[in-house]
């Protein structure tokens, strides 16, 4: 008996395959799979839109309007906006589409500047202010670290501040630790992103034994010969790119 | 006259710091709650310094006055990639992500929209066809003015077709990502800019662009996405490199002098460092000062 589980079943078995199949080169397969995701995901996005206009403002402005106009007037607003973004159909009122963009735009930034200055500035300091000196060796010399890849990774980041080296003078004092920071920076934030990818790989080759493991399981020397099959198909990608 | 335009910005922000500390003074012998106790002080004082030499150093940039900024390579190799792509009669992608314009991701976006501009005027004066693909359904509008308005200013108008050059896909994020890769692979893209706020689809970009031999450009400021853009990526922009490129793309005086003030919180953030360290010598504790949370009673 077949029923919509075991049919949604082999569908995503077959979805999990047809996107893999990409590694090896663009093909029909990957071609369904890709259009059936995106119109998928697109249909969702709009019913979901669609689900939340309905529920926070039609049906209470057409259930109560007096209540709606009392207590959720302000939904109008963004409910305007919303109009205005099809301003942009028009040749004559296009530019009324931007208003509605720059308001999102500068709701944003307004929720970005809300949490920055606490998160990624006071955090940070005070995180960096640690004593370089104790009698635990270890201690001392990770404080160090901090504290330099720290300052040097913000003298990085100065674009417009910095001591300028003028062609054949010698350089001076300023110039010589703002170098010396510079490349403390560049060179301690690449350790960290070999560190962040090793981590993200680790996590990704996760996703990658998680998708096998449900559809292969039980028999784990299946897992084994899928797992070998991928290895396979990209060895075979990178040997044709050759 | 400059002096007194100068004097005048200069004038207006220090009168908006004595009135923020008249009234916190005023609020505080009144006994009223006046800021957030989940946030410390410090944190407000911070913003504040910075609005101010922002607003400052653009007041500055308007009277006249250049900052010069630091050569940032992958900014520059962005003219290289087009005119390369146009030398092989290939076509330059250029994507900023997905999501919603109204999150905090914003700031990326606006970056992202910046370095867009610049792409799409190369894109004119060489003569190159651009596909903007994204999955930010507000920045619709915003990325066929862009585009537009690059092939334009540059006289190729006859280049523009808003139906090839701008391509919303979809906002979930792996629906995106695949009808990107198969963008870049079908249409066979000579040049791949990625810049914005990316997560885990930016390595797929990336490799997507590798198989086709793509010079490619990334950048992002989401630390955990960067190390697949220096990876894999020709040139990549690193963290805050991405708002300086967006501001050189812009080739506007006041934004650029906005990075000025941005560069004077990253000095703030130096120098509290080192005075912080130091004063634990005395015994003294600057956390404990960077922690305080105005709490009246």
């Amino acid at each position: 008996m077949i029923s919509w589980d075991l049919f949604g079943a082999w569908l995503c078995a077959a979805m999990v395959v047809w996107i893999y199949s990409f590694v090896y080169r663009d093909n029909v397969f990957y071609k369904v799979a890709e259009h059936m995701f995106v119109g998928t995901a697109a249909g969702y996005s709009i019913a979901l839109a669609l689900d939340s206009l309905n529920r926070v403002l039609i049906s209470p402005a057409v259930r109560s309007p007096q209540t709606f106009l009392t207590t959720s007037w302000h939904y109008l607003i963004p409910a305007i906006l919303g109009v205005l973004m099809f301003a942009k159909y028009s040749r004559k009122y296009y530019w009324l589409a931007r208003y509605a963009v720059a308001i999102n735009i500068a709701v944003g930034t307004g929720l970005a500047l809300r949490t920055v200055p606490i998160a990624n500035v006071v955090r940070q300091i005070t995180a960096t202010i640690v004593p370089l000196w104790g009698s635990d060796p270890v201690k001392v010399f990770n404080n160090w670290v901090l504290v330099l890849i720290t300052l040097g990774g913000l003298t990085y980041f100065l674009f417009t501040i910095f001591p300028r080296r003028v062609e054949g003078a010698r350089a001076s004092p300023q110039h010589l630790v703002y170098r010396a920071l510079y490349y403390i920076g560049i060179y301690g934030m690449m350790v960290g992103f070999g560190a962040l990818f090793a981590n993200t790989i680790m996590t990704r080759v996760g996703f990658l034994i998680s998708i096998y493991l449900i559809y292969i399981q039980p028999q784990a020397w299946a897992s084994i010969i899928a797992a070998v099959l991928a290895a396979i198909a990209i060895i075979v990608g990178i040997l044709r790119k050759k | 006259m400059t002096y007194l335009k100068i004097s005048l910005g200069v004038i207006l922000a220090v009168a908006i710091l004595v009135l923020i500390c008249v009234v916190s003074g005023i609020s505080w012998l009144l006994g009223i709650q006046l800021y957030s106790t989940r946030a410390p002080f410090s944190a407000f004082l911070i913003l504040l310094v910075l609005l101010i030499a922002g607003y400052v150093f653009m007041t500055e940039a308007k009277s006249g006055k250049e900052f010069p900024v630091r050569k940032i390579p992958a900014f520059d190799a962005i003219e290289e990639a087009v005119a390369r792509s146009v030398e092989m009669g290939r076509p330059v992608h250029m994507t900023f992500g997905f999501g919603t314009i109204s999150s905090a991701m914003a700031p990326q976006f606006i970056a992202g929209l910046g370095v867009l501009s610049h792409v799409a005027r190369l894109c004119g004066k060489y003569g190159a066809k651009l596909i903007a693909t994204l999955g930010v359904p507000e920045a619709i509008a915003t990325t066929e003015e862009i585009v537009r308005e690059g092939y334009y200013s540059s006289g190729r108008p006859e280049l523009y077709d808003p139906t090839y050059n701008v391509r919303y896909l979809t906002d979930q994020q792996f629906a995106y990502a695949s009808a990107v890769q198969a963008t870049l692979i079908r249409e066979n893209v000579g040049a791949n800019i990625v810049v914005g706020p990316f997560y885990a689809e930016s390595l797929i970009f990336m490799e997507a662009g590798n198989m086709v031999n793509a010079f490619q450009i990334a950048g992002t400021a989401r630390e955990t996405q960067i190390p697949f853009f220096v990876l894999v990526a020709d040139y990549s922009f690193i963290g805050e490199e991405i708002f300086a490129a967006g501001a050189l793309a812009s080739g506007d005086r006041e934004t650029l002098a906005s990075i000025r003030g941005q560069d004077v919180g990253k000095l703030l953030s130096i120098i509290l460092i080192v005075l912080g360290i130091l004063l634990l010598l005395g015994g003294f504790k600057l956390v404990d000062s960077l922690n305080w949370v105005w709490k009246v009673g």
